[in-house]
């Protein structure tokens, strides 16, 4: 069985917590979170005919107060850099994000994900942005944690990614 | 011939240049390096040959290898991954060749493991055990039920030194989980998520505290009974979650897993990217490290279990002297069984509490009851198999004599050697009976009964002698019996009754014979016929007055008494009688008297 390491990064209440939660069943509580600043998840999956147990590191989302710890991306397979629609900076964020990824773990597959898009009249994010990112060959995948649409997707489509690597 | 030094050489080629001049420097040069090239010439070819430095290698590569494992193990790491690989590509080749090699190992392979685990269930038992009945273990019997917890596990509380209850092999880079291993019975949660929050964790304490490369977060206390123990390596980490206080020695032990593991799977740990089973071959060495240490048991023993020890012991005593005194009491039966004339002892086999007895008995030998009540041994707790035999033991001699010839009372019989003698007195059927049948018995070829009187001749000896001496007297020239002489004559044939019964008695033909007698007074013609008549007159007396069982004659003498002189009166009374005599197969018996 093949395992990978996939780390969720976002801005503070983007929906990591609410994106996994729809994903897996959780062992650990989220006071993880506000404690050690990560919690970890499993979800064994089978991508094209591939078993593969994903280890899911939901980490701490990063505001003026905390900043996401590096230490916490190592070895990562693969990332998942939550956005969330209705707030813009949260965008910038996740560009920061990508940045300090590949500066510790280098060029690995990488996948926007706008979440909360059942608040769609509430956007801050215009489709042109989301437009310019595809141009610049990043993978965006549409989420909505509440109503559970995308979120499959969303994992799916970074192992798969993984698994071409 | 030896080399030449390069003085010598020297001189040597100025001389060759005398006679053919040449090139000085290339002259100079051949002989300064010229064998040193040769030499070297000899070595590139001998690198050269793959052949020749195989051969060679060939010759210092065991004792390479001896020297090197005897130094570390680092060639044993260096091999195992070829010859794992060499025995799993024999295996996939062909299976049966293993298979064959192996199988004298699986044996006893098999046994150790079970006689493991065997050991292992009494060890967990004989702690269980050792609790139940002590005052210690009802106090936690109470403990468990105040606390709703299992027996087992406050049982295990208080009786655990430590116990190393899983061990993670954990990659550093990404802290996913390697290898697992967990012992018997552990409950445990999804090691990858463990070793996640594990790294996380480590990765945690290290960002916050700063700490330099070289130093990391190595123990986590949980409570008073868990720890969890870990120990970094720049690829990998070890964490063992224990319970209770191990020994400092475990870390070390972790250490020397650790490295051994970068060791062997330095490579692997530098290409993993998520696939596990190139380190499948770590789960041994990691079990290794797995065990449980239980706390020596207290000297102080409960009362309960010295009660229990001294009734235990009480009764091993008196089961152990029950079992001596039957033992020695069934050896003394034996033996005095082995003494019994008539009984040959051939074998005793035990069956449960009954013992067996196999062997041979005279049938005039009684089953041996009264040896078994004389050594307190129950009857019906002995069996026999008796064979039938004939003892010629003198005893059994004796026994078969008696029961065969009856002896009267009177008679004591004795044995000397292979004569039965008889001694006292006896009837004379019985007499007869002990010649007939004496040597008839076995074991006896003759009899003897030089000190036996026979009873019956006796009496016959004393009626012959009561009949012979009465005299029937007549008065002078009569034949008729005179009434005086009357209960002389019916006493008489009392006793000659008697002596017909002991005639047929004895089986002998006996009579008696009835002589008359006259004095010398008239002729002796006339005394003939006179004496004959009184002879008939006293037969003729006896015939109508007695019971006359025996032959009777008479016979008529005349005056041939001696006693009449014709002197004495007296005298010549006396002589006119009728006087008897015994006869014996119609002759006088020997000693017969008038």
């Amino acid at each position: 069985m093949i395992k990978k390491k996939i780390c969720m990064l976002g801005a503070f209440a983007v929906g990591k917590t609410s994106l996994v939660q729809r994903y897996v069943h959780s062992l650990f509580s989220d006071k993880y979170h506000t404690t050690v600043g990560v919690k970890i998840d499993k979800k064994p999956v089978n991508i094209n005919g591939t078993p593969v147990d994903l280890i899911l590191w939901d980490i701490y989302g990063e505001d003026e107060f905390q900043a996401v710890r590096s230490s916490y991306l190592r070895g990562a397979s693969g990332c998942l850099l939550v956005v969330d629609g209705t707030r813009r900076y949260t965008l910038d964020t996740a560009h920061d994000l990508l940045k300090r990824t590949q500066e510790t773990v280098g060029n690995i597959p990488v996948v926007f994900v706008f979440n909360k898009f059942d608040l769609m009249d509430s956007w801050e994010i215009e489709p042109i942005q989301l437009d310019a990112l595809e141009k610049q060959g990043m993978v965006i995948v549409r989420t909505s944690a509440k109503e559970a649409s995308g979120v499959e997707k969303a994992f799916t489509t970074l192992v798969e990614m993984m698994l071409e690597e | 011939m030896a080399e030449a030094s390069p003085k010598e050489r020297i001189k040597l080629a100025a001389g060759n240049d005398a006679e053919q001049p040449a090139d000085d420097l290339e002259t100079l040069r051949r002989i300064i390096v010229g064998p040193e090239k040769t030499r070297i010439h000899h070595l590139e070819k001998r690198l050269d040959e793959s052949g020749t430095r195989a051969d060679e290698l060939s010759r210092v590569l065991p004792d390479a290898i001896v020297r090197c494992t005897a130094k570390d193990q680092k060639i044993a790491r260096s091999l195992q991954p070829t010859i794992e690989e060499s025995i799993r590509v024999s295996v996939q080749k062909n299976p049966e060749v293993l298979a064959d090699a192996i199988f004298p190992l699986m044996g006893p392979g098999i046994r150790k493991a079970i006689a493991s685990t065997i050991m292992g269930m009494i060890q967990s038992f004989n702690q269980l055990l050792n609790h139940s009945f002590s005052i210690q273990g009802l106090k936690w019997r109470v403990e468990a039920l105040r606390t709703r917890r299992p027996y087992a596990e406050i049982l295990l509380l208080n009786t655990l030194l430590y116990q190393v209850e899983q061990v993670f092999l954990i990659h550093r880079k990404n802290g996913l989980v390697l290898q697992h291993v967990v012992g018997p019975s552990v409950k445990f949660q999804d090691p990858d998520l463990v070793s996640g929050m594990l790294t996380a964790i480590e990765d945690f304490v290290r960002d916050s505290f700063n700490v330099g490369s070289d130093q990391s977060l190595d123990t986590l206390r949980i409570g008073s009974e868990r720890s969890i123990w870990i120990e970094q390596g720049p690829k990998a980490i070890i964490a063992v979650v224990i319970r209770g206080t191990p020994p400092l020695e475990l870390r070390d032990r972790m250490a020397d897993i650790l490295g051994d593991i970068h060791l062997t799977f330095n490579q692997a740990l530098d290409e993993y990217d998520g696939d596990a089973v190139a380190f499948e071959a770590a789960r041994e060495e990691l079990r290794s490290c797995l065990g449980t240490e239980f706390k020596a048991s207290e000297k102080k023993t409960s009362p309960l279990l010295w009660v229990i020890s001294i009734v235990l012991l009480v009764a091993l005593a008196l089961w152990a002297f029950t079992s001596l005194r039957l033992y020695r009491r069934t050896e003394a039966f034996l033996a005095a069984l082995r003494a019994q004339p008539g009984i040959v002892l051939t074998g005793t086999e035990r069956r449960g509490s009954r013992l067996l007895i196999f062997g041979l008995k005279d049938p005039l030998v009684d089953d041996p009851t009264g040896l078994l009540s004389s050594q307190y041994i129950r009857a019906d707790r002995v069996d026999y198999r008796w064979r039938p035999y004939v003892s010629l033991e003198p005893e059994l001699i004796m026994m078969r004599a008696h029961s065969m010839l009856q002896p009267p009372s009177t008679v004591t019989l004795s044995l000397d050697k292979d004569v039965l003698v008889a001694s006292g007195e006896a009837g004379h059927p019985w007499i007869r009976h002990f010649y007939e049948l004496g040597t008839a018995t076995a074991g006896i070829s003759r009899t003897r009964a030089d000190n036996l009187i026979d009873t019956d001749m006796q009496a016959l000896q004393e009626i012959r002698q009561r009949i012979e001496g009465v005299r029937i007297l007549f008065p002078l020239g009569a034949s008729a019996i005179t009434s005086d002489q009357e209960p002389l004559l019916i006493h008489l044939s009392g006793d000659i009754h008697a002596l017909g019964m002991l005639s047929k008695q004895l089986d002998r033909a006996l009579g008696i014979r009835i002589v008359g007698f006259t004095d010398a007074s008239s002729s002796e013609t006339a005394n003939l016929k006179l004496s004959q008549g009184r002879a008939e007159a006293v037969r003729r007396f006896l015939i109508d007055n007695g019971k006359v069982n025996i032959a009777i004659m008479a016979v008529g003498m005349g005056s041939t008494s001696v006693a009449d002189d014709g002197t004495d009166e007296h005298l010549r009374a006396g002589s006119r009688f009728a006087g008897f005599e015994l006869v014996n197969d119609g002759g006088f018996m020997q000693g017969k008297g008038r």
